[in-house]
């Protein structure tokens, strides 16, 4: 027949169809091959598409329309069933709907990951430059050349554009307010490139002028309020005017380029910043790739571009990175917004899925622990004439049924708990996350996954048993089902025993980090950025503080311990340099008192001081800028810096105990500490424990009086601190309710399943009494089961947990290990939560009077 | 009487006038030339099936053909049942349509 139709709509049709109709689909193909011979393959297709959309719901109820009547019976008996047993279908739905509402929040959470940069239409065809420089190992880092951009442009001609981002902050005047901002000097083609939403302005326009500036919705609330923005003059450091020329719709929370205004190149160009220089890389450079242009081929191009450019990073290649990989990549320096480790995402996916998947085993246990009394139903009813495939649907039906009530409950839930949920993940999710199409969609798929799956054993073991056998047997009893059931239960407690340890690894690690001597002190610290007017009067200013018995020390210096450091590159040198080895340093500005304040440890020699004039070209070094420099005695040795051609010696004056100036999830890199007192505009304050809040309102009002400004803005260190490990922390918070949710629907089977089995040993237990065994020597045969799976579950968990949990503490430069007590604690708390679901029903089957029993039918 | 929906009564008439040369898609090129609308196969199946169910149509298989690469089609044909309940509807709406007084079509001539 030669050209074959699309074969998507060929499976629905032959679906609808059905196998007796199979010259139906040929009179189909029959138009197909026609329509292709006639007006092109083209409308051929469209025609096969339409016709298979438009006759789908018209066969559908045709296929159907036989067993409506049917229908009505499964659902009538579907129903009757559910009303019949409460407890089990209440236990059911609960469990299920339990599973649902946390697998909706959680697909919310990772649609809402994917949907990172994705308002970028172009986004396929965007990528970061990442320079790879190397050091003594190879640091990645988001920043390149300024000049770098509009070179690839103009010798690769797959680069249809490029726009670079260098970030800066801002103190801006308005009508003698000031205020503060981050924002960023970016090209004129941004919005070629990026799709950020302009409410005002022309995007051809708005960055021609040099001295223009774009600013977003919420920054121009809060300077102009009701003013109109547009064509205002905003004053830059005392020394700029800029026109405001648009307004930006509020930067998505789900954009990695995040920024409250952006300026020009050109601005940058007249600050002093080196746009045209191969010298420094402070640049973020995008690329937009032409439409279907090999990938490959461009990034070989780009990979040695800098070899023979003038640049400081010698010896650095250029890297690619898609715009919609960036949120998921942690390893690369100058990163503008948190990432996300992917390792997170699969880690959550699949933990909501075994969620559902403890619930749907649930269901199946309870089923076929139920099959014994639904085993009469089906024996009689085969023996009416019902055949084997509607005995099916009933089943199916019954589960359809249950999952789509709780689907309906799980709604409710996710809607209640999303608060809570935003609250733990540290989002904001609202309502209207639940109406995207993805959720929507999924949704749907759990309904038919979890009804399917939870259905299927039921429907395919109920349905076959033979009727002769079942109403021969007096009990009706059939044990088929029961090795699937110990299974399904043991699988269970291993989901959960695995989540258990998992949560308590997370928990032990953020607590570890949170409480490891971090080598400075980091209580009772506050710290902000002073203006100019502070800084012009510093000396005056700190001994006003210092009058304050409550202050104990002031500093200042580029960056407090915990926000890094002020520049980092590989132009130190030493007595014994290897040439072929260049090493990274980082280094930041600190004054006299840096170190007294934070408490640092100074190992040998001393620190800066004022009675030593030559401290001014002094340097202060960590314990591992030590180590790699390899002085015996570095203290009185020099240490140089090379500046153009020549170097400039720095004598070494002490070595400080190494600690950790970024977070835990690095090492600690070699530093050091230079001494400028003038420059530096951050101040730390040490403060005595007690009375906090009167300390804070005093300096307050000093830096009102000295700073001639209302408003300042300081925080506390270990709050900061605390901060870098949020992500962790929020990490730990979802597992734990995720675990906690994980017990709560295994022991709602547990009841059931319980119950079932104390019912079905109702007979035997009568009997063992009869004979003289006792209420707790009963108990314990119906318990021993149980306990028995918890105990092998555990056990099984254990190497999988630790095999998980290792692989995610690697990611950690510093971590704890994994102590046997996790896994005892794991192991009792399991057996705990089995022992009190379980043991209920066990006693009172236990306590029955054995004549009751023994006469049950 | 079985009543004939609208479209079963016109699928009837398109099978008898196709005289043995009735499937899928002669029927709804039929159709769709007497209607001038276009009909989806889909909207024929379902009432042939139902004609097929009343025993107004009969379901037999052709010599194989060429163009199905030797496998035969699914012809349909009007059985005297279905002669006869075609009759009976054209019996039944000729008699109404005479009781229509001339009056409602509001002839202007």
């Amino acid at each position: 027949m030669g050209i074959r139709p699309p074969i998507l709509p060929k499976i629905i049709l032959k679906l609808f169809l059905g196998k007796e109709n199979k010259h139906r689909i040929e009179e189909f193909d029959e138009i197909y091959t026609h329509i292709n011979k006639t007006d092109g393959s083209g409308d051929a297709k469209r025609w096969y598409w339409g016709q298979t959309i438009r006759s789908a719901p018209e066969l559908i109820i045709n296929n159907f329309a036989g067993e409506i009547s049917m229908i009505k019976t499964y659902l009538k008996i579907a129903f009757r069933n559910l009303l019949k047993y409460k407890t089990y279908s209440f236990l059911n739905i609960l469990g299920l709907a339990t599973g649902i509402a946390c697998s909706i929040l959680i697909l919310m959470w990772v649609f809402n990951e994917y949907d990172y940069d994705r308002f970028n239409t172009k986004g396929d065809r965007i990528y970061r430059v990442i320079q790879n420089v190397k050091f003594d190992n190879v640091v990645k880092w988001s920043i390149t050349q300024g000049p770098l951009g509009p070179s690839l442009q103009e010798s690769i001609p797959e680069i249809e554009n490029f726009t670079r981002f260098r970030t800066t902050g801002w103190a801006i005047k308005y009508k003698n307010k000031n205020y503060n901002f981050w924002g960023a000097y970016t090209d004129p083609q941004v919005f070629e490139v990026f799709d950020f939403p302009l409410l005002r302005g022309d995007k051809e326009a708005v960055l021609q002028n040099p001295h223009s500036i774009i600013i977003t919705e919420s920054m121009a609330e809060s300077i102009f309020g009701n003013e109109d923005p547009i064509g205002k003059t905003l004053n830059i450091s005392d020394q700029y005017d800029l026109t405001v020329t648009g307004i930006l719709e509020n930067i998505l929370d789900n954009s990695h380029l995040k920024f409250s205004f952006l300026s020009t190149m050109e601005f940058a160009k007249e600050r002093g910043n080196s746009v045209e220089q191969w010298n420094n890389s402070g640049f973020i450079t995008y690329l937009l790739l032409r439409e279907e242009v090999d990938y490959d081929q461009v990034a070989e191009k780009v990979h040695n571009f800098l070899a023979d450019k003038p640049t400081l990073e010698k010896g650095s290649t250029l890297f690619l990175q898609p715009l919609f990989d960036i949120h998921f990549t942690n390893d690369i320096e100058f990163e503008l917004a948190d990432t996300m480790n992917y390792q997170y995402i699969i880690i959550f996916s699949s933990a909501a899925i075994f969620i559902l998947l403890i619930a749907c085993i649930n269901f199946m246990n309870l089923s076929t622990a139920r099959a014994s009394m639904r085993a009469r139903e089906v024996g009689l009813r085969k023996v009416v004439g019902a055949r084997k495939s509607q005995l099916i649907k009933q089943f199916m039906s019954e589960s359809i049924i249950v999952t789509l009530i709780a689907l309906i409950i799980a709604m409710v839930f996710a809607v209640l708990f999303l608060p809570a949920f935003n609250t733990i993940a540290g989002k904001e999710f609202t309502m209207q996350f639940f109406t995207k199409p993805q959720i929507i969609l999924s949704m749907i798929a759990i309904l038919t996954f979890t009804g399917f799956l939870s259905g299927s054993y039921p429907a395919l073991v109920l349905s076959s048993f033979q009727p002769i056998k079942i109403l021969r047997s007096v009990s009706g009893v059939n044990n088929r089902g029961a090795v699937l059931r110990k299974f399904l239960v043991v699988f269970q407690y291993i989901v959960t025993a695995t989540l258990l340890i998992g949560t308590f690894v997370v928990y032990n690690q953020i607590n570890f980090m949170q409480n490891m001597p971090l080598g400075f002190n980091k209580e009772n610290i506050i710290y902000f950025t002073a203006n100019n007017n502070v800084t012009g009067s510093y000396d005056a200013f700190k001994n006003e503080l210092l009058n304050n018995p409550s202050v104990l020390n002031v500093c200042r210096s580029n960056n407090t311990p915990i926000n890094g450091f002020t520049f980092s590159n590989a132009k130190w040198r030493w007595e014994g340099y290897d040439n072929e080895h260049p090493t990274l340093f980082r280094a930041t500005f600190i004054d006299k008192d840096f170190i007294d304040t934070y408490a640092m440890k100074i190992k040998d020699g001393r620190t800066f001081s004022d009675k030593f004039p030559s401290d001014s070209s002094a340097i202060l070094i960590n314990e591992t800028a030590a180590r790699i420099i390899g002085y015996d005695e570095p203290v009185g040795k020099n240490f140089y810096y090379e500046n153009a051609d020549s170097l400039i010696p720095l004598n070494i004056i002490g070595v400080i105990k190494d600690y950790n100036y970024r977070s835990l999830h690095s090492q600690v890199e070699p530093l050091i500490l230079l001494k400028a007192d003038n420059y530096t505009n951050l101040l730390s304050l040490k403060l005595a424990a007690d009375n906090i809040p009167n300390t804070i309102s005093f300096i307050k009002n000093v830096y009102e009086k000295f700073g001639k400004e209302k408003e300042l803005n300081f925080s506390f260190l270990d709050e900061s601190l605390n901060r870098l490990y949020t992500s962790e922390e929020n990490i730990g918070n979802i597992l734990q309710y995720f675990t906690i949710l994980a017990i709560f629907i295994s022991c709602l089977g547990l009841i059931g399943l319980s119950s079932f089995m104390a019912l079905r040993r109702t007979k035997e237990i009568g009997i063992r009494k009869v004979l003289g065994a006792s209420i707790s020597e009963v108990t314990f045969i119906l318990l021993k089961e149980f306990l028995l799976y918890v105990v092998i579950a555990n056990i099984i968990a254990w190497p999988i947990a630790l095999y998980l949990m290792n692989n995610w503490l690697q990611d950690f430069a510093f971590h704890t290990s994994i102590g046997i007590w996790i896994f005892i604690l794991t192991g009792i708390i399991a057996l705990f939560f089995a022992l009190i679901t379980t043991s209920y029903q066990s006693i009172k089957a236990a306590l029955a009077n054995p004549i009751d029993s023994i006469k049950y039918e | 009487m079985k009543l004939l929906s609208r479209s079963e009564e016109i699928l009837l008439l398109a099978i008898w006038k196709l005289q043995g040369n009735a499937y899928g898609v002669t029927i709804r090129d039929l159709v769709s030339q007497m209607t001038g609308q276009d009909w989806t196969l889909g909207a024929i199946y379902v009432p042939l099936d139902k004609l097929t169910r009343k025993e107004y149509v009969k379901k037999f298989m052709s010599n194989p053909t060429s163009e199905r690469g030797g496998r035969s089609k699914c012809l349909y044909e009007v059985s005297e049942d279905g002669k006869k309940a075609l009759k009976e509807i054209r019996e039944v709406q000729e008699s109404l349509w005479k009781d229509v007084p001339d009056i409602a079509f509001d002839r202007n001539f």
